[in-house]
């Protein structure tokens, strides 16, 4: 049978366009944004990508880690290994914490994909927990009180002299450019990655062994590879997130770097307010934690208590998240991914 | 051509036997009907056939080349499609998009290769005008179909449905009868599982009977619900 397959929307075309012009205006921001301005930026994308990387192996997967900050801490400690033991310059150190990322990511799933569901989500907790003990025995390193980067290196960032005279900055707000430009990248590519991926081959079986693993062998979907390459990947790109992190904020101690609250509790409550499983959900899913953060991270036990209301609220109300909402609305999908087909002679009927 | 060879194929959980000895040898385009009481090892036998449990002991040989140790994934690219027994759809995909995973990966093509191919798996067994839709919003007639239109889309040459008729309505099975008879007709081997007797019987020119894990009787259907074995075992009559 002649037929045409389709994932684009109206909305999708649109978007398209949005995207670009939104890149183009984020590279040229800090031409005219406020230090701090671009400091929230940083925080906002840094987090956006943490979630997007959740979200592909939870909400695509169907792998519900609550280990992804021993990715984050081991990226980061691996890039302050790279400056404090080899001398290396910070920004090319932060492609060791993707290195790292994937080498603990090993035997993490080759220990956590024997278990299933909630099963799964404990076992990568406690392996992360027990990566953050042994990184804290790591007396080279600070151990468990942590340590900064040094001095010499910071002042030093390879790019930073030149963006401090274009912008005419001091050397301390180039940094922040830098590590956003940074942030910038990686969150435009893991998203192009991600999205690539899910219009892939690949992305049918993904959804396939999410949906029903047995199924999914059964046609022929390889489960296990699929699985592994996903986790792999996420891990990879989750140890650079961390590793871009610690080169901004400079200092580092393992119960922050492997702090289950911020880098996995939030980057949850992000993707699922937002929406699982989709690309728009923690778009949106970020805005709506920055907004909260910004107005009431200063109330303390308070604010965390009210995070965990609204999360609960919002799975009770809108399962699908708030992007969901949206989406059953208006019918808008901006990073559509479903193929529909189209029978000739009736596509206009 | 023999299509699917089994060489006395055993296996056990635990202490049960579920499959016990069972020698079978289907020649390529017949249809086969497995019938036996609840708890026979019906089900467990097509598992062993696709590679979803692997046997004990035996041998298992499909066109030719023994897949005994092979994982299911191997065999359906071989040529091996089935049914579930309960509709195990991908659910947050779309009827099309289930069918495009199954032909994309059971034949190992790009999807672009194998999107006519799935419309017309569509059209044939009545899911076109759902084909948009979400599998885990379909009816029970839907979603046996589906079962039935994903297990194609994987291009098989041996086919196995698993009680693909049970719990639909007098009507939804005539019509389900009609779309696997064409699908005979095209020369696909067929081994079907099923308690509806004359549905099964209206296609299959064999009948296994299997009881307790072991092969009870083998021949035409006639001679087969004929025989005071079957009928006291299977149908539980005293004649």
């Amino acid at each position: 049978m002649q037929v045409t397959v389709t994932t684009r929307t109206r909305s999708s075309s649109i978007a398209g366009y949005a995207a670009i012009a939104l890149i183009v205006i984020g590279l040229a921001l800090p031409a005219f944004a406020s230090r701090s301005l671009i400091q929230d930026l940083f925080f906002i994308l840094t987090m956006l990508t943490l979630a997007q990387l959740w979200n592909l192996i939870a909400g695509y997967g169907g792998m519900v880690s609550v280990g992804q900050q021993a990715f984050v801490g081991i990226g980061a400690y691996a890039m302050f290994a790279g400056v404090i033991l080899w001398g290396m310059d910070p920004v090319p150190a932060i492609l060791l914490g993707g290195v790292a990322g994937f080498l603990l990511a090993i035997p993490m799933a080759f220990f956590a994909f024997r278990l299933q569901g909630a099963y799964f989500a404990i076992g990568t907790w406690v392996i992360a927990e027990v990566t953050r003990l042994i990184i804290a025995q790591w007396k080279t390193l600070g151990g468990g009180t942590g340590t900064s980067l040094p001095r010499e290196a910071t002042s030093d960032i390879m790019g930073v002299e030149a963006i401090a005279q274009l912008f005419g900055l001091r050397d301390a707000a180039a940094r922040d450019v830098l590590a956003y430009w940074l942030a910038l990248l990686l969150a435009v590519g893991t998203m192009a990655a991600i999205y690539a991926l899910l219009r892939s081959r690949t992305g049918l079986a993904l959804a396939a062994v999410r949906d029903n693993d047995n199924a999914a062998q059964s046609v022929g979907v390889d489960a296990r590879r699929v699985k592994w390459m996903v986790f792999l990947a996420a891990a990879t790109m989750t140890g650079l997130v961390g590793a871009l992190i610690y080169v901004q904020t400079a200092r580092i101690s393992p119960d922050a770097a492997f702090s289950v609250t911020t880098w996995t509790a939030y980057v949850i409550f992000i993707a699922v307010i937002g929406g699982i499983g989709r690309l728009e959900g923690p778009i949106l899913g970020v805005l709506v934690f920055w907004g909260l953060q910004t107005a009431f991270s200063d109330y303390g036990s308070w604010y965390l208590l009210a995070l965990g209301l609204i999360a609960i609220a919002v799975m009770l109300l809108a399962p699908r998240g708030l992007w969901g909402l949206i989406a059953d609305r208006w019918g808008i999908a901006l990073f559509p991914v479903q193929r529909r087909l189209i029978l000739e002679g009736t596509r206009h009927g | 051509m023999t299509v699917l060879e089994l060489t006395s194929v055993s296996k056990s959980f635990g202490a049960l036997k579920v499959t016990d000895d069972v020698s079978l040898s289907v020649p390529k385009g017949q249809a086969l009907g497995v019938i036996g009481p609840n708890g026979a090892g019906k089900s467990t036998l097509f598992n062993l056939i696709t590679g979803n449990i692997l046997a004990d002991q035996g041998r298992i040989t499909l066109l030719g080349h023994d897949v005994t140790r092979r994982p299911a994934m191997d065999r359906v690219r071989m040529g091996v499609g089935r049914s579930f027994q309960i509709p195990q759809p991908f659910e947050g995909l779309t009827v099309f998009e289930n069918l495009l995973t199954a032909a994309a990966y059971g034949r190992g093509l790009p999807e672009s290769a194998v999107a006519g191919d799935c419309a017309d798996v569509l059209r044939d067994t009545g899911l076109l005008g759902k084909a948009n839709a979400l599998a885990g919003s379909l009816t029970l007639l839907d979603r046996k179909r589906l079962e039935l239109a994903r297990a194609m889309a994987t291009g098989p040459e041996l086919l196995l449905l698993d009680e693909i008729a049970g719990g639909l309505t007098e009507a939804e099975c005539r019509t389900l009868v009609e779309t696997i008879r064409g699908l005979h007709g095209k020369g696909i081997t067929i081994i079907w599982i099923e308690h509806v007797l004359h549905a099964l019987n209206s296609v299959v020119e064999r009948l296994l009977v299997l009881d307790f894990g072991k092969v009870i009787g083998i021949g035409e259907p006639a001679e087969i619900m004929a025989s005071k074995e079957v009928r006291e075992i299977y149908l539980g009559m005293e004649v």
